[in-house]
């Protein structure tokens, strides 16, 4: 996948993300960059929205922290952000057996 | 420094690498390089000024975005510099990276129905004001130049026996047309005024409501300039067509039209000053570089 990571899974790569731990934005970026081994490497300044509107929708909290006399703004799962989590992540795995049957079938 | 690591949660990927972002610039204290880093001819402060230049969101959001932008720009900046790239291409690279300012700001959300409703009240509160302001000048016109000149009517204007005795009624002693003249003068200021005290509580509404994300700065006062403007030119056709025919009733038009003038110069002004660059202080005790 190239530089642009599907738009419909960003959710699902964000929520994973922060499974890890909390986490500021430049760090959430990173995690997926590395985890996915380069796959998802994301226009950076467009993740923002996205982690607002999670945050928005109950499935991130944050909160203010300052270091190097910059304030930082790091963000976490809810509790309903990591049910949501495991919901997504059961929806793609389905979705993603599915498409590795039907491509196998037709490999 | 706060500490951001807490027990139970990992900060390291699987394969070890750390995405602990660092702000303390190599032979640096950590707590200066926010200070350290605000340059007036760095990339980045020129890209958050264009950033927070292209958000359509209220004050305390855009500071949000515009604050985690900094944050992120320098982090990248920094961890570009910790690997040998001289500051002006980290920066630039950190930019790069970020996205377009445009397209970021888009990716935040652009304006909204509801968002209109806070600038289209007070645009429509001037516009009442200002109506009620016109009706004191034409009390002002008519106390100077007498009734007929603000609400005179034109040559070959003529009223019913019925309408006549109504006009009597309130002005008696006068003949038909001076008492209509009158009756219609009164008119002017007293709807007119009342339009203003519309106005002023369409203002005190506009007090309270709640800003949402704005509109591009100088917007609505381009709008108010061109509509007083324009009305202003109507109004003062009509008022010159009536001077042409003996001034009758000319006052009505013609202290709507300098109302509406004089307000719309006053948007003019505004929606210019709006975009006028503004001279950037030199930092307090900085040497020139």
């Amino acid at each position: 996948m190239g530089r642009t990571a599907s738009t419909g899974h960003l959710d699902l790569l964000l929520l994973a993300a922060l499974s890890h731990g909390e986490a500021h934005g430049y760090a959430v970026i990173s995690r997926i960059r590395e985890r996915s081994d380069g796959q998802f490497d994301l226009l950076e300044g467009t993740v923002y929205p996205a982690l607002h509107r999670l945050e928005e929708e109950g499935l991130l909290g944050s909160h203010w922290v300052v270091e190097g006399g910059r304030r930082r703004r790091t963000y976490a799962l809810t509790t309903s952000g990591r049910k949501a989590l495991v919901a997504k992540r059961a929806d793609w795995l389905t979705f993603a057996s599915g498409m590795h049957a039907m491509l196998g079938a037709t490999a | 420094m706060s500490d951001r690591k807490r027990d139970g949660v990992s900060d390291r990927t699987s394969d070890g690498t750390s995405d602990d972002m660092s702000d303390g610039r190599p032979g640096q204290p950590a707590d200066q390089s926010a200070a350290a880093d605000r340059r007036d001819d760095s990339a980045i402060e020129r890209y958050l000024d264009r950033l927070l230049g292209e958000l359509r969101a209220d004050p305390r959001r855009a500071r949000r975005i515009v604050a985690e932008a900094e944050d992120h720009l320098y982090s990248t900046a920094h961890r570009l510099e910790q690997a040998g790239t001289d500051r002006s291409t980290a920066e630039a690279e950190a930019v790069r990276r970020f996205g377009q300012p445009t397209q970021v700001a888009a990716s935040h959300g652009g304006l909204r129905l509801r968002d209109l409703l806070r600038p289209a009240t007070g645009l429509t509160a001037l516009g009442l004001v200002a109506v009620g302001v016109s009706g004191l000048v034409a009390e002002g016109m008519g106390r100077i130049w007498g009734a007929d000149f603000v609400s005179g009517d034109l040559p070959g204007a003529s009223y019913t026996p019925a309408r006549c005795s109504d006009f009597a009624e309130y002005f008696p002693g006068r003949d038909c047309l001076t008492a209509a003249a009158l009756h219609h003068w009164g008119e002017v200021v007293d709807y007119r005024v009342a339009a203003g005290v519309v106005g002023l509580l369409l203002l005190l509404l506009y007090r309270f409501l709640p800003r949402r994300r704005p509109l591009p700065d100088g917007a609505a006062a381009a709008l108010g300039a061109i509509l007083f403007l324009a009305a202003a030119a109507v109004l003062s056709l009509d008022s010159l067509n009536a001077a042409t025919q003996g001034a009758h009733g000319m006052g009505a038009s013609l202290s709507a039209a300098l109302v509406a003038g004089v307000a719309g110069v006053a948007m003019l002004v505004r929606a210019w000053w709006a975009h006028v660059p503004r001279r950037t202080p030199e930092p307090h005790g900085q040497a020139a570089t």
